[in-house]
């Protein structure tokens, strides 16, 4: 009667258990479908016509970065500043009033009076103040980390501009023709250093890192440990810029 | 005198109304002339469009539109559709470009159907302009 009960029980939880997942498969997938129609559908469909094209996209397992070893940088060398203007076809600046995606800052210490130049630029925070105050959601962060301004939704308010603790954001304030066919600019959109994204997604590394004579720019992969800038950011323990603003920068200074 | 008046009012709308037919008739005839789409021309030489004509009129801000995300946003590179792809093919031969002169092929059809063409502010419509760049050490 005993063993006779303990069997049929038995039999029972297996069929239970054989049903309880067939159910909790189903209620997941109803789940997935009711909760979140729209966002799941999209996601399927693009992910179905990327795979069909063979296209590649930005990747979220990816973090791109700079390391800038101040350390190496001249205080008379521009080279990164002009390629970022050949490659991103913008005028020289002449007044305040011109874009600079990148620019040579120096640094004096008042009391030894030690001074050390570096470029700066857009530090393509992992959580940009700039994003957050865009009010039609023009300013980005790409998958792979890249902070942008997307010019066919920005409206020119220039709120990211003001809430850029780096400065790092520019506004243009003049008709543009010189563009080239490969990084798209126009009056009254905000602006600032998209890493060279034309660039990165051909596989290159950004137009200022190419032209550093010294080797003080280094650019790659944060996520992947054994990248050449994850292993030198360990070795120097390269840190941002006001890393007590907490916004996880992309950009790694040495020897500021 | 009133009567005189009135009949000498009659003959000049009468002759008010044969002017306005004729010229109602010359308009219909020069728009029936010249009027209708612009004529822009094409270069089969550069290769086929994406599509045949009637699609490519009647679908290309859409297909602009979804592009403009999936490369803005979602970083796709390479895509089918690319608008620096379209001013190498359409550019004129003069002007090359697709929005410098009145004849030029993006510019025609806007300019005639009044639909303002907003794509040239940021993207480059002219070809060439980059080459001083382009010919540039480092690249």
């Amino acid at each position: 009667m005993n063993r006779n009960d303990s069997c049929r029980d038995r039999e029972i939880s297996e069929t239970d258990r054989s049903r309880r997942a067939f159910l909790a498969s189903v209620a997941t997938a109803m789940g997935a479908v009711s909760l979140a129609p729209g966002i799941f559908l999209m996601s399927v469909g693009h992910e179905v016509a990327a795979a069909d094209e063979g296209v590649r996209r930005a990747s979220a397992s990816v973090r791109w970065g700079l390391l800038i070893d101040a350390t190496r940088c001249r205080a008379d060398c521009d080279a990164c500043v002009l390629a970022c203007h050949q490659e991103n076809g913008l005028p020289l600046p002449q007044s305040s009033a011109d874009v600079r995606w990148i620019r040579k800052v120096t640094l004096r210490d008042p009391k030894s009076g030690a001074e050390r130049s570096f470029p700066a630029m857009c530090m393509h925070c992992a959580h940009p103040p700039c994003v957050d105050v865009c009010p039609t959601g023009a300013s980005f962060k790409r998958a792979d980390g890249i902070v942008l301004v997307n010019r066919h939704t920005c409206i020119g308010c220039r709120y990211c501009v003001m809430a850029c603790p780096y400065k790092a954001r520019n506004f243009v304030h003049a008709p543009v023709t010189t563009q080239k066919p490969e990084v798209p600019r126009g009056m009254g959109c905000a602006e600032g250093c998209t890493l060279c994204v034309h660039r990165v997604d051909q596989g290159k590394e950004p137009a200022c890192v190419a032209a550093c004579p010294t080797g003080a720019l280094l650019f790659g992969d944060l996520n992947d440990p054994h990248s050449a800038i994850a292993q030198r950011v360990r070795e120097l323990n390269a840190r941002p810029l006001r890393s007590d603003l907490k916004l996880d920068p992309g950009v790694r200074f040495f020897g500021v | 005198m009133v009567a005189r008046s009135r009949w000498h009012h009659a003959a000049l709308l009468r002759r008010w109304r044969a002017w306005l037919v004729t010229l109602c008739a010359l308009t219909i005839a020069v728009v029936a002339l010249a009027g209708g789409p612009p004529q822009v021309t094409v270069y089969p030489e550069r290769g086929p469009c994406l599509a045949d004509a009637a699609t490519m009129r009647r679908d290309h801000p859409k297909m602009l539109h979804e592009q403009k995300h999936r490369t803005v946003v979602l970083g796709e590179r390479g895509a089918r559709v690319q608008l620096a792809q379209c001013v190498s093919c359409h550019a004129g031969a003069q002007s090359h470009s697709v929005v410098a002169s009145e004849r030029d092929f993006c510019r025609a059809c806007h300019d005639y159907v009044a639909v303002k063409l907003d794509c040239f502010h940021c993207h480059q419509g002219t070809l060439g302009t980059q080459s001083a760049w382009r010919s540039g050490e480092g690249r």
